[in-house]
């Protein structure tokens, strides 16, 4: 079964605010401290986060969550790491030389929100085209607007 | 040099060249596109380029309420389609606080160890075509073309069932289905050697895979790859031994892991786990308990307003769902966290410094389903 790291992070971070994330135990770090909190997750013996299973953002219309679901395989237990940004110029150290498995995670979260990860090796659009406007999972994009912009500049619509 | 070749340049010397498998190729399975810089016949570098059948679930799903947005899902990897589901499901459930009756996790449990084996029965197939065995194929698709009809009778559809709904299953079982099952476990033991002797103790094929694709150990962790990927390479990732979900707490079954980490690794891995399979499906087909088929949940679900994990083992990995409610019929933001997309990661540190050729044997091996990976 799951075992909880929640003291062994008190210990390290007293000053984090220790929460739940989906029933995760999951702590709130500032923009500015994610590198070297993290760093330190990776790195402790009795914490060992050497997978980092997920990375997501959801867009809060104020700010932009991002969401890093750390996980031990030698310890078994899991981590959620929240941060919060301005939605403006949304920026993030990458997590390319913690964990290799950001690299994808990272282009895939650039696509959607259009949150530049600074160091990544090859930052690029993953899914969506080159010269694709706006970032598709924020909550000011509206789909039904883009797709009848589409149809309507080729000329596809059927009721003009 | 600069080599145009897409919208990407890829700078190389006058010894390498570049070139472009996919993205319709025979050994992709699917769109991907990847773009390998050569010397001679070896691998230099290696880019995937996706999106080709990116579809957006994860925005349509905002826009779709908790009962419909679940059958979108059984377009990610539709070779686990019912075991898609039945994750969006169980999260469903979870937000919910329903009870599930223990006929329908039994049920539910019965028909995702029958996708797992459908699934593996068309990766074993494909991987001796991809290898230049035709034969493997046709003995693969005689027993899954079985399980595909049981899925037929029970839900009305083969591939993409839509059996799961929140609370239970859409319908009761059909009254063949024990027998047909018990059925088609007795052919597949019996019919299991000839696995071994087409492909396993084939010496083109042992020869082709052996040695060829090493994942190793700390490689495979710091990628996090999981399912048969991961379990080759000496990792225990097994959700349904980690966080038994349905009814996998009252099943006994062994965790398939070796540590060897290369191609066969990994098509031995997948295939004992066939076995386990028709072990945990033996366990519960003649204990099917008698009762409800689904409870009864209100048409419009709301979900209080919060965060929802639920993860399950799918045949190809770990899929997590990440649901976030604001407390209304819609969900807020989803995120599916799919387990091919992970695991193409290890496509490169696999294939860096073979040949050309080994790269078909490793995606083979890989089981990408592309679908999964752009979503």
């Amino acid at each position: 079964m799951q075992q909880q790291p929640e003291a062994i992070i008190t210990q390290i971070f007293p000053d984090l605010p220790l929460g739940r994330w989906a029933q995760l135990v999951a702590i709130t770090v500032k923009q500015d401290d994610l590198y070297t909190v993290c760093t330190q997750l990776r790195q402790h013996p009795s914490l060992d986060f050497d997978m980092l299973v997920c990375l997501t953002a959801v867009d809060r219309t104020t700010h932009l969550e991002v969401i890093y679901h750390l996980r031990s395989t030698s310890r078994n237990h899991d981590l959620i790491v929240k941060t919060e940004l301005n939605e403006a110029q949304p920026e993030l150290p990458s997590m390319v030389p913690l964990w290799k498995s950001a690299e994808l995670f990272e282009m895939e979260i650039y696509d959607m929100f259009g949150i530049v990860f600074k160091g990544h090796p090859d930052l690029r659009r993953l899914f969506m085209p080159e010269d694709w406007e706006g970032y598709p999972l924020r909550k000011s994009y509206n789909a039904n607007e883009v797709a009848d912009n589409y149809l309507k500049s080729h000329q596809l619509l059927i009721n003009q | 040099m600069e080599n145009i070749i897409g919208s990407q340049i890829i700078q190389s010397s006058d010894d390498e060249f570049i070139i472009n498998v996919g993205p319709q190729h025979p050994s992709t399975h699917g769109v991907l596109h990847l773009q390998l810089k050569l010397d001679g016949e070896k691998i230099v570098d290696l880019k995937p380029f996706l999106g080709y059948i990116h579809r957006g679930i994860e925005k349509m799903s905002e826009s779709l309420n908790y009962k419909q947005f679940i059958y979108l899902t059984s377009r990610m990897d539709y070779l686990s389609a019912h075991i898609n589901n039945q994750a969006c499901c169980l999260a469903i459930e979870k937000a919910i606080q329903a009870e599930v009756p223990e006929r329908a996790r039994v049920i539910r449990t019965l028909m995702a160890e029958l996708t797992r084996l459908a699934s593996h029965q068309l990766w074993w197939g494909s991987t001796g075509l991809d290898m230049g065995a035709v034969s493997p194929f046709f003995y693969a698709f005689r027993e899954r073309e079985m399980i595909l009809e049981i899925f037929e009778e029970t839900c009305g559809s083969r591939l993409t069932m839509n059996y799961c709904v929140p609370g239970g299953v859409m319908n009761d079982i059909h009254p063949d289905f024990v027998r047909k099952v018990k059925q088609i476990i007795k052919q597949f033991r019996d019919n299991l050697h000839e696995y071994d002797e087409l492909l396993t103790n084939n010496p083109i094929f042992q020869s082709r895979t052996i040695g060829v694709g090493y994942l190793s150990r700390e490689e495979a962790i710091s990628l996090a790859c999981t399912g048969p990927v991961a379990r080759a390479s000496g990792i225990s990732c097994d959700v349904r031994k980690k966080e038994p979900y349905d009814a996998y707490d009252r099943v006994t079954f062994d965790e398939i892991i070796t540590t060897e980490g290369d191609c066969f690794a990994r098509y031995k891995v997948r295939l004992e786990e066939m076995k386990q399979s028709m072990n945990i499906i033996e366990q519960l087909i003649d204990n099917i308990p008698a009762g409800e088929y689904r409870t009864k949940i209100k048409g419009i679900i709301k979900p209080p307003a919060g965060e929802y994990y639920q993860r399950v083992e799918t045949a190809r990995g770990e899929l997590g769902i990440y649901l976030v409610s604001d407390g209304t019929n819609k969900p807020y933001r989803i995120k599916f966290r799919t387990p091919n997309f992970s695991n193409l990661g290890a496509l490169k540190p696999m294939s860096l410094g073979g040949k050309i050729g080994d790269l078909v044997a490793i995606m083979a091996s890989l089981d990408l389903i592309i679908p999964d990976i752009d979503r």
